[in-house]
């Protein structure tokens, strides 16, 4: 085997990094240029609410211009845009998001690097338990023989997968929360208990955690079980399903091989369902209140926090691209054709 | 005549029907609740939260107003936002897709990067973002930029479309009696690859209802307008959830998840009808 750097293997990692670097950029830039080809000047906004709020009887003309052309040197407004540009993207980088206004003094990193455990917590294994039943049900609606069975399972998947998370998130609250009292509704864990790794803590937290996940969890199976019935279908009528069966293969053969070649474009199904999953985890984190980056974000977007909503957009979006990247790496290891190539098996 | 070429097209398509169907019944449910309503459906009208009841088919929310009312202009306001932003992201998606796959080589290497990386970003979080920076959030300035956002399954839809067209025969006798690149795509392309134009504005659609709903749960939604998702959020903010008003709750829902569903299922319909190779069971 090839060790050297030039391996396709590292041309191959080395691309993708770059590709995920791109990204990065091409986000961070997105959220920092849209908002200044908006119209409407942030800054006399910021400044006539600030007036507002003191209730002085109206805006005395020189004190405005001066509160005004202090803050255009604060937040570097009236230099050239490629220094403001690279202003942002250093703060951005070293991960100098400030402070938070929402929870003064707080710093805005250190409010992230509570919350997101919470959120990976949430999401790593609402995707992979999602991906694997939405699988399995997906296959099994695509091997049954009986036309119904299979599409009243299309119908079913396409329901569960169009649903908004967050009124999935309602729902599951206004039944298993008040309706039956089963679970609890909001946070992730019960009022006045302070976090410590003690049986009973652990027990209350996976209690608040059953709702959040339920949420996110369904949605992703129908996502997924759509994708994978499409593909087992497809399989099942391709030449060499036909030319096995001629031979006399046996049934549970075909469908193994079946199942076999239609995981493969599958795991690019789990790399796309991340970012809409991410998406979702915000809006169900508001709506149960569950202490992760969506739950920040959300106090963000009410209170004008706009140095906490960087802070969490951009560690969503790590969080996505790492994820991405490691089911490209997984891939390779998954799809002989792609490893052989690759590692020179 | 056009009724009985519907019916065959139908016919050949159960997806498509149902989609149809359930897209229609909602049509009507908005045009007969906005037809009915004696008043805006933000006006108080009666007690607050009452439930279901002959007059009030849908009872009441916290404010007094009629829910039936509202949720028939709900509907309309986020069907609207979901046409103008699937138009631009489809026309965006057209642009882009087109361009790359009509002209190869270098320009579609660097316009299918483009997308890809589109593609890879968590579209919400983006638009929350983004969203939170509009001063003035209307119906025009949300559904532009969704637009902007969702593009990317367009644009490779319809690259792939143009690549395997423009292989064609009939496109190098255009060439050959001297259309541009521009007048190739627009009269030869394009209506060639109508059907799925119309399925990606159908998935667009849908798309951008959840969307908007999204935006409106996280509190960033119109702020002159009703919309199902505003709805959502009001109840969600008003405890809804915990004050057992059901009817507050589920009929704003699962219209949208059945708008999304009917779109999606047109959406199969039409491959099912215009792809036949692709029809099975």
């Amino acid at each position: 085997m090839r060790k050297k750097f030039t391996s396709p293997i590292y041309i191959f990692l080395l691309r993708k990094v770059g590709f995920y670097v791109l990204c990065f950029f091409v986000a961070t830039f997105l959220i920092w240029a849209i908002p200044r080809l908006m119209p409407g000047d942030p800054i006399r906004m910021f400044v006539s609410q600030i007036y507002s709020s003191i209730g002085s009887g109206g805006p005395v003309p020189e004190k405005t211009k001066l509160l005004y052309e202090y803050y255009v040197k604060k937040f570097n407004l009236d230099k050239p845009y490629y220094i403001q540009y690279f202003t942002y993207l250093q703060s951005i980088i070293t991960f100098d998001f400030s402070t938070s206004i929402a929870f003064y003094p707080a710093k805005v990193i250190d409010l992230v690097k509570m919350a997101l455990p919470w959120s990976l917590a949430l999401l790593i294994p609402a995707e992979i338990v999602g991906w694997i039943i939405g699988n399995y049900l997906g296959a099994l609606a695509a091997y049954s023989r009986r036309e119904k069975i299979n599409n009243v399972a299309l119908y079913a998947f396409l329901f569960i997968s169009q649903t908004p998370y967050y009124w999935l998130a309602l729902m599951l609250a206004y039944i298993f929360a008040f309706q039956f009292h089963i679970f609890p509704f909001g946070g992730g864990y019960s009022w006045g208990v302070t976090p410590s790794l003690t049986l009973s803590f652990i027990l209350d937290v996976v209690w608040h955690y059953v709702l959040p996940f339920l949420s996110l969890v369904l949605v992703i199976i129908g996502g997924q079980a759509i994708g994978m019935r499409e593909m087992v279908i497809y399989e099942l009528g391709s030449e060499y399903m036909y030319y096995g069966k001629s031979l006399g293969v046996k049934d549970s053969k075909l469908t193994k091989w079946a199942f076999r070649n239609a995981i493969l474009p599958q795991v690019t199904g789990l790399a796309l369902s991340i970012g809409s999953a991410v998406g979702g985890q915000v809006v169900t984190e508001a709506v149960f209140g569950y202490p992760g980056i969506g739950t920040l974000i959300y106090t963000g977007v009410l209170r004008e926090d706009y140095p906490l909503i960087q802070g969490g957009f951009t560690i969503l979006l790590i969080t996505t691209l790492i994820a991405n990247f490691v089911i490209d790496i997984l891939y390779v290891y998954i799809d002989p054709r792609i490893r052989r190539a690759y590692l020179g098996e | 005549m056009y009724a009985s070429a519907f019916l065959s097209v139908v016919r050949k398509s159960l997806n498509l029907l149902i989609g149809l169907l359930i897209f229609l019944s909602i049509i009507t449910f908005s045009i007969v609740g906005i037809m009915t309503a004696k008043h805006g459906p933000l006006e108080m009208v009666d007690l607050e939260n009452l439930p279901p009841s002959p007059q009030r088919l849908l009872g009441t929310d916290s404010f007094g107003r009629d829910l039936f009312v509202e949720v028939s202009f709900g509907i309309l306001n986020s069907l609207r936002i979901g046409v103008m932003a699937g138009l631009i992201a489809t026309f965006i998606g057209i642009v882009i897709g087109a361009t790359a796959g009509f002209k190869g080589g270098i320009v579609d290497e660097i316009l299918n990067l483009f997308t890809n990386v589109i593609l890879v970003l968590p579209a919400l979080p983006l638009l929350i973002v983004l969203g939170s920076y509009l001063r003035i959030r209307n119906e025009y300035f949300l559904s532009l930029l969704i637009g902007i956002i969702s593009w990317p399954w367009t644009a490779r839809a319809i690259r792939a479309q143009t690549y395997s067209l423009k292989t064609r025969d009939f496109i190098d006798v255009s060439r050959i009696s001297g259309l541009s690149d521009l007048e190739l795509i627009m009269l030869d392309i394009l209506p060639n690859m109508l059907s799925y134009i119309v399925m990606a504005f159908a998935l667009q659609m849908g798309g951008a209802i959840l969307s908007e709903a999204g935006l409106s749960m996280i509190g960033l939604g119109p702020t002159d307008i009703v919309t199902l998702g505003m709805i959502l959020r009001w109840a969600y903010l008003w405890e809804a959830v915990r004050r057992g008003m059901w009817w507050w709750i589920v009929p704003p829902g699962l219209i949208i998840t059945l708008t999304s569903v009917s779109l999606l299922l047109i959406n199969i319909g039409l491959d099912e009808v215009f792809n036949p190779r692709l029809k099975r069971g």
